[in-house]
């Protein structure tokens, strides 16, 4: 799917991020390896419980979006989101710490939520 | 701004042609890339040469010369390409931005002063000079300078001043014993571009341009020698 931008949940709040520039985006390029973790956690979290939010209400989606004032495409934005956080995580942690922190976090998200 | 070497203007004269990249172009070279096309791999990294430059003449003035960062940088940036992933929808340029960037930060706060700090204090100084901020002992130490005005002694005249004994502990044999041994296990080509890249043996390491020129082989297969060699050094060592 071709995306303009991705939504970053941060700060409490959705950000509409271009990919055009995407890393040269303050809120991006302000994001550390000390910070980076929470970033993913934060969009991984917002995202589930978007997800489950639509699944539990059995909403339309289009009426949850609504709801978080966000466009239709929200859901594949936010994942694109998460994806790219993925990456960056493993960036600036190496692949093999990085994947160990991720596979940690998830099974956390999986066992809270 | 700084001074260009007679290899920098070569090395100007040498990327003038390759302009940036359009998206789409981008995308499928990036997707041929990733798929293991190498000439497709070189033209991504050799049309994304110029925002190497524009990025180090950014970052001039921080205690490393521009040629320098420029070299590192474009080391960052062959890691850049071997890690972007086309699928995500972000430009490449953006992407490598971080990496050039990345690489420059590392060598400036390994070699950009005589008493190291740590890279995100490095930064957020940096940061502050560009807003006009007042930072404390700001200006990059260089070792040429005097001591004092009264005294003629240059800082290198006191750092390297060692006496022999301190000299011989410092670089022992068996240091140069195990770099020497490491060496000799490479490929005769792949020790001469980490002898050359380092100045093992000889007076001083040389850019990877002239490397490139001296054995007939391109920039980029010069830095493809350098992280394939470092990497596989690092795992033996």
């Amino acid at each position: 799917m071709k995306l303009e931008d991705v939504i970053i949940f941060m700060d409490g709040e959705l950000n509409h991020i271009k990919l055009g520039y995407f890393f040269q985006d303050p809120k991006i390029s302000s994001i550390t390896k000390k910070t980076v973790l929470d970033a993913y956690t934060n969009q991984k979290v917002f995202l589930y419980s978007v997800k489950s939010n639509i699944q539990n209400n059995q909403k339309d989606p289009q009426e949850i979006m609504n709801l978080l004032k966000v466009d239709r495409l929200a859901l594949p934005k936010l994942e694109r989101g998460l994806t790219i956080l993925k990456g960056m995580v493993m960036d600036m942690h190496g692949d093999r710490e990085g994947s160990k922190m991720l596979s940690e976090i998830n099974t956390i998200i999986k066992e809270e939520c | 701004m700084y001074n260009k070497s007679e290899s920098l203007e070569r090395y100007f004269k040498s990327i003038k042609d390759l302009n940036p990249l359009e998206k789409n172009q981008e995308l499928e070279l990036a997707k041929e890339a990733k798929a293991g096309n190498a000439r497709s791999f070189n033209k991504l990294i050799e049309h994304n040469l110029k925002i190497v430059v524009t990025i180090a003449n950014k970052n001039a003035g921080r205690g490393i010369q521009v040629d320098d960062l420029i070299q590192q940088g474009n080391l960052g940036l062959y890691e850049a390409a071997k890690r972007f992933n086309p699928e995500n929808g972000v430009r490449f340029t953006s992407y490598a931005g971080t990496w050039i960037l990345k690489y420059m930060n590392k060598l400036i706060d390994s070699c950009g002063r005589i008493v190291r700090i740590p890279v995100n204090q490095e930064i957020e100084r940096f940061e502050a000079i560009k807003r006009g901020d007042e930072v404390a002992n700001m200006r990059p130490v260089f070792i040429d300078d005097q001591v004092s005005e009264d005294n003629d002694t240059s800082k290198s005249d006191i750092i390297f001043s060692v006496s022999p004994e301190v000299e011989e502990n410092i670089q022992t044999d068996h240091n140069k014993k195990t770099v020497t041994g490491l060496l000799n296990t490479l490929k005769n080509r792949d020790r001469r571009v980490m002898e050359m890249f380092y100045g093992v043996n000889l007076a001083g390491g040389m850019k990877a341009k002239d490397i490139a020129d001296e054995m007939g082989i391109t920039q980029i297969r010069v830095y493809q020698i350098l992280n394939t060699v470092k990497k596989d050094l690092k795992a033996r060592v």
